[in-house]
């Protein structure tokens, strides 16, 4: 992005990151208690709620990264989306009701009331950490790569502000606020979807496509194109490429490139000539029939499918903050009712990004080139449209994304300041605060340190590990009478180890090939089962530490709170 | 330690408070309060006994005495009470103990806190000038008024503080949580009969009658309601047997659903890489997959919870005529 353009999206991303604050702070007012401050006094009106809640979960995933992850796999990187909405229904299906009925604030309160045991309830307690930063990584990430974007700026600039602003408005603000600057951030971001993504289709339908080339055979460029490479990049090339390299400071040179790997250096521009192919970041797909055909290029195959789909489905239900949102409804029922509703919104909005990200393959492939992927849905406005049409979609698009971005990294920096603060430090309101910065900082850090993947990737890493030990956790303790203490203990250690294992491995940068790479890379498919059946085998081993209240506890978070059984009337 | 935070993790050093008659059921956070309480450093203090009162004090003091440390300003300070109502007015209008309407609640209380938020900033501008504290406890007692009238006699109070604590105390961790809003009930009826006597001026020495009532409260089992309802919450043979079927009916339908989900999405890549025809297949000028994957997937998910939804609720509406009848 240049000139205009970048004005008018650093206004509007600063406008809207303002309005979010504001939002924000607006609630500090009726905000009372620690009650209150962690989950909005149980109050919030269940459409509120909803919105909430899918505002929560449409984080940079979402609205950048699956128009990312489309662009540079194709039809694979569908199963992203797929997974993220399906963990809605899993979530739905086990979860949803029985949760809101315990009562519990947290998993760790879950844990506890479940099985009486305040080891566990340390241990969950560290993996909703965990789990909070593992999440967090990649929205950080996300506002590095959307400052460079936009300004130039080298990535740890927007780190450090985004992080440093989301801190300070969890520090000062509490859930009250939270849930209406997510209901808040929720519908900025759909606008922001749909509005560019309604202008686009039919600039596509109109223009866009003329020039377009038919689809198959190597993704190439179809006209001259100069790319501006802002942060360093190590590309992969698979035929000769010749290419036009102005390094900064230095001449312009016309060089060949042999396929192979390629690195260029910060602030260079390439210039391509029309034809040539595009050469790409990381594992892209660079063949066009082969990005639009399922498995095509040989890197996926069902194994990664059903690792990635057990971590969306079964993560999205041992997401902590997630979780905590559905303890702002009133009811079991209603629980229900607002997780149904989130499943059609997040189903609708990711079938926006998603037309977003197929459409670009063909029009702005050099995105693949400058690894800037993640950012289509971003830049796609002022690439394609340009003049002030673009400017102003791209503005309006980066108002959203600094809506996603504020609004979703507070509500996971404040789920785990909120756990913190409740287990760790010893629970006043200024020690909420404390915990709200050591929350921040770390997740800034990983941010800073860890290699930047896709975000769809990413997400889907923390969500596996949520998938090994929350996941079985909850539906064991939902539905199992026989679940034990120790066979918890031992299940979430066991998956907590594989899954985290693995992705601190690939956050590295470690890559290797096979079945290995791909559980590496997508760790659930031995994860999840390894914590299931150690949990089923430990608890057995144990059954004399069956609560002896389990049937009591189960009454409770089964039977309809009108009843008035097992004091159920949580809600108010 | 905190009241909020100290409560969960109270329970879980005391694992199995079973006796409600003891007298800080999971309200371990407090056990120094009930003896300060008389002395009356706290302006307000409630009486001081049985898990019923101290659960009311953890709350009461949760609620206001936090804000107060900080350097709130008086804004907030009135505000204090503004949330601490519609707890205890949702459930004021509860009292019949054997059935809750549950469904009806959430627009009355709705309704209410509107109402409350007209009233709590009336009785909080005069207070100003009254002491700090009296401030921030004032807007929870002249607004408790109202619906306190039918409460403070003995009669009322009893069966609620006993539907609510014997299982709340059964519960290590977060039964105490979930009894917060029992406790409110009861908080109903102190707040009113102190704001009747000691409105002027807080009296510590005022509150003693009222805590003997409360402790009529421990009394449970033998005014415990009769019927199925009792016998599911004692955990009879009939009891367990309901609510396994609940549960059965519940989980066979989740798996049911969640099984259809898994074979219509986990068949797509076996079909995907085995039959390369289908993902040649083009519709509308877009290649299938794209289509199951990128449209399609979304409302089948859609309708899979919108059916689960109409049939879990009926689940529960059977269990609960069952139990009813």
């Amino acid at each position: 992005m240049t000139g205009t353009d970048s004005v008018v999206a650093l206004v509007l991303f600063g406008l809207a990151a303002v309005a979010v604050i504001a939002i924000g702070s607006l609630g500090v007012r009726v905000t009372r208690s620690t009650d209150d401050f962690l989950a909005a006094s149980r109050t919030v009106r269940s459409r509120a709620n909803a919105a909430a809640i899918a505002g929560q979960s449409l984080s940079v995933a979402s609205f950048l990264g699956i128009a990312g992850i489309v662009l540079s796999h194709g039809v694979d990187g569908l199963w992203y989306p797929v997974g993220f909405v399906a963990g809605f229904g899993v979530l739905l299906l086990f979860v949803a009701a029985p949760l809101r009925r315990s009562g519990a604030y947290t998993v760790p309160d879950f844990a506890e009331t479940r099985l009486d045991s305040t080891t566990l309830r340390a241990l969950t307690t560290v993996v909703v950490v965990i789990i909070g930063w593992l999440y967090l990584v990649p929205q950080l990430q996300a506002s590095g790569l959307i400052v460079t974007v936009v300004t130039g700026a080298p990535g740890w600039v927007g780190i450090l502000a985004v992080g440093l602003v989301v801190t300070a408005a969890v520090t000062f603000g509490g859930m009250r606020s939270m849930t209406l600057v997510q209901a808040f951030g929720f519908w900025l971001k759909a606008v922001a979807l749909v509005v560019p993504a309604v202008v686009l289709v039919a600039w596509f339908l109109g223009a866009g496509l003329v020039a377009a080339p038919d689809r198959g055979g190597p993704t190439v460029f179809d006209r001259p194109t100069t790319v501006r490479v802002s942060d360093p990049v190590e590309l992969r090339v698979d035929a000769p490429v010749t290419v036009e390299v102005r390094a900064p400071g230095e001449r312009a040179a016309t060089v060949t490139w042999q396929p192979g790997t390629q690195e260029v250096a910060r602030d260079t521009t390439l210039e391509f000539p029309a034809g040539s192919r595009v050469p790409v970041v990381g594992a892209a797909v660079t063949d066009d029939s082969a990005w639009d055909t399922p498995f095509g290029d040989g890197q996926r195959d069902p194994l990664w499918v059903y690792s990635l789909l057990l971590a969306t489905c079964l993560g999205t239900a041992g997401l902590p903050h997630v979780l905590v949102r559905y303890y702002t409804n009133p009811d079991g029922r209603t629980a229900r009712r607002s997780t149904v509703l989130v499943i059609a919104l997040l189903g609708a909005f990711s079938i926006v990004p998603i037309v977003l990200g197929a459409l670009s393959r063909s029009v702005v492939p050099q995105l693949l080139t400058t690894g800037e992927g993640d950012a289509v849905v971003l830049l796609l406005p002022s690439l394609t449209l340009g003049g002030w049409a673009g400017a102003a979609l791209g503005g309006v698009v980066a108002a959203g994304v600094a809506a996603t971005l504020l609004s979703v990294s507070a509500g996971l920096l404040l789920s785990v300041a909120g756990v913190l603060s409740s287990d760790v430090l010893p629970g006043r309101l200024g020690d909420f605060r404390i915990a709200a910065h050591v929350a921040g900082v770390v997740p800034i850090v990983g941010a800073l340190l860890f290699t930047r993947l896709e975000f769809a990737h990413s997400t889907a890493l923390a969500l596996a590990v949520a998938a090994s030990t929350f996941a079985p956790l909850l539906l064991l303790g939902i539905w199992w009478r026989g679940l034990t203490d120790r066979g918890a203990l031992a299940g979430i250690a066991v998956g907590g180890t594989l899954s985290l294992g693995a992705a601190v491995t690939t956050l590295c940068g470690v890559r290797a090939d096979g079945v290995l790479g791909i559980l590496l890379a997508q760790p659930a498919a031995v994860s999840v089962p390894a914590a299931v059946i150690v949990m089923v085998a430990v608890s057995r081993a144990t059954a004399s530490r069956v609560p002896g209240q389990v049937g009591r506890t189960l009454l409770r978070l089964h039977a309809p709170e009108r009843l008035g059984l097992g004091e159920m009337r949580v809600g108010r | 330690m905190t009241t909020t935070d100290g409560r969960p993790r109270a329970g879980g050093e005391h694992p199995g408070p079973a006796d409600p008659p003891g007298p800080d059921t999971g309200a371990d956070a407090d056990p120094p309060t009930p003896p300060d309480s008389p002395s009356g450093s706290m302006s307000d203090s409630p009486p001081d006994d049985g898990p019923a009162i101290a659960r009311v004090r953890a709350r009461a003091s949760g609620s206001s005495g936090r804000p107060s440390p900080g350097p709130v300003p008086p804004g907030v300070a009135r505000r204090v009470g503004r949330h601490a109502r519609p707890d205890a007015e949702s459930t004021g209008h509860t009292p019949p103990p054997d059935y809750r309407p549950r469904h009806a609640a959430p627009a009355d209380a709705a309704g209410e806190v509107e109402h409350d938020e007209a009233d709590a900033d009336e009785p909080a501008g005069p207070a100003d000038g009254a002491p700090a504290l009296t401030v921030v406890r004032e807007p929870a007692r002249p607004p408790a008024g109202p619906p306190t009238p039918a409460a403070p006699p003995d009669a009322e109070i009893d069966p609620t503080p006993v539907r609510g604590l014997p299982l709340a105390s059964t519960f290590p961790a977060s039964a105490v949580l979930a009894s917060e809003p029992a406790a409110s009930e009861d908080k109903r009826p102190i707040y009113g009969w102190q704001s009747a006597d000691s409105a002027a001026d807080h009296d510590p020495a005022a509150p003693p009658p009222t805590r003997q009532r409360i402790v009529l409260a421990e009394r449970r089992s033998p005014t415990r309601a009769v019927g199925t309802v009792a016998e599911i919450e004692q955990q009879t043979a009939t009891g367990e047997l309901l609510l396994s079927n609940l549960m059965r009916s519940q989980l066979m339908l989740a798996v049911r659903l969640a099984v259809v989900g898994v074979i219509v999405l986990g068949v797509l890549p076996i079909v995907f890489l085995t039959m390369p025809a289908v993902g040649a297949t083009e519709l509308f000028g877009v290649s299938l997959p794209w289509i199951l994957l990128g449209v399609l997937a979304f409302p089948f998910l859609i309708v899979l919870g919108w059916l689960y939804t109409r049939t879990a609720e009926r689940n529960e509406l059977d269990f609960a005529d069952d139990v009813e009848d």
